[in-house]
């Protein structure tokens, strides 16, 4: 009678698990969530929302930005980064141009152009157009930021 | 004989809960590192002799490469080829140096970052000396680390 009960058990486990993995393929595609992930960073960027631009970076980013020829390495590193970032502007708005999106895997790639209107603190308003390329790790079905390059377009 | 099958039964339980997790996922290895760095190091040494296949030679047919020949990504294999090919055609020498390689695996993603210099002399000109910053991002695919995204932005 016992292990009936067991069996029972083993029977619900297997369940949850195979439900656990085919969840991506019921609700929302990876692809799509890849996309989802990409738009709320860049709207917590525009929006000065520090906690969600941190949110979904991974404890170990590397972060290749405009105001650094240096690597920001780890999310504490970055949370400073964007602090910074934010408290040095009046305003500022990251515009995606041609955004692009591949998936290998549980490696997700980001990148297109951008054009970014900053104004600083005192300063005339500046525009200056870009690339940029993220690279995103899916852990536990949520993908997380593992590196940020943004560059000036070459001359 | 209660007992016997109490433990057969868990038995089964915990290799099919075993069976089910490992479905789907890639095995990572304690060597992870050192192979996307052996293959980090192949593709500089494949590009200072002047190889086409640099940067190709382990990546996937979809790699995405931003670098500082073009504005525009260049997709794929055989675009990346043919822009290398391009490059070493103009050029009578050239050498690519890492300065500072650093070298991430998170589950199956792999990140290779830090800075370059470049010496090289165009068919026409005067030698030149280059300096910026690399991301290479690979993905582990039955058991083989590949380049999916390569960012160059000089500095």
């Amino acid at each position: 009678m016992k292990h009936h009960s067991l069996l029972r058990i083993y029977l619900v486990c297997a369940w949850s698990l195979v439900l656990g993995g085919l969840s991506p393929a019921l609700g929302q595609s990876e692809r799509e969530a890849l996309i989802t992930a990409f738009g709320t960073e860049i709207e917590a960027l525009n929006t000065g929302d520090l906690n969600v631009a941190v949110a979904a970076v991974h404890d170990q980013i590397v972060l290749y930005g405009l105001y650094s020829p240096f690597p920001i390495e780890g999310k504490e590193a970055f949370r400073q980064a964007v602090q910074d970032y934010f408290d040095e502007q009046e305003h500022a708005m990251l515009e995606i141009v041609h955004p692009q999106y591949r998936l290998t895997g549980a490696t997700g790639v980001a990148w297109g152009h951008y054009q970014l209107t900053r104004k600083l603190k005192g300063e005339p308003v500046n525009i200056t157009p870009g690339q940029y390329m993220l690279t995103y790790v899916q852990i536990d079905g949520a993908w997380l930021v593992m590196s940020m390059h943004f560059a000036p377009l070459p001359q | 004989m209660r007992g016997i099958r109490r433990r057969l039964v868990i038995g089964l339980s915990l290799l099919g809960i075993s069976l089910l997790s490992g479905i789907g996922g890639e095995s990572v290895r304690a060597d992870d590192l050192a192979d996307i760095q052996q293959a980090f190091e192949a593709d500089i040494r494949l590009f200072n002799g002047q190889d086409p296949t640099a940067f190709t030679a382990t990546a996937h047919e979809h790699v995405v490469l931003f670098g500082p020949l073009s504005p525009f990504a260049v997709e794929g294999k055989a675009a990346i080829q043919q822009l290398v090919q391009d490059y070493f055609t103009n050029h009578d020498y050239v050498k690519w140096r890492s300065v500072n390689a650093k070298f991430l695996v998170i589950e199956t993603s792999g990140l290779a970052w830090g800075h370059y210099t470049v010496r090289e002399q165009p068919r026409v000109g005067p030698r030149r000396i280059l300096h910026g910053r690399y991301t290479f991002t690979y993905a582990k695919e039955e058991n083989k680390w590949l380049v999916v995204a390569l960012d160059f932005s000089p500095l």
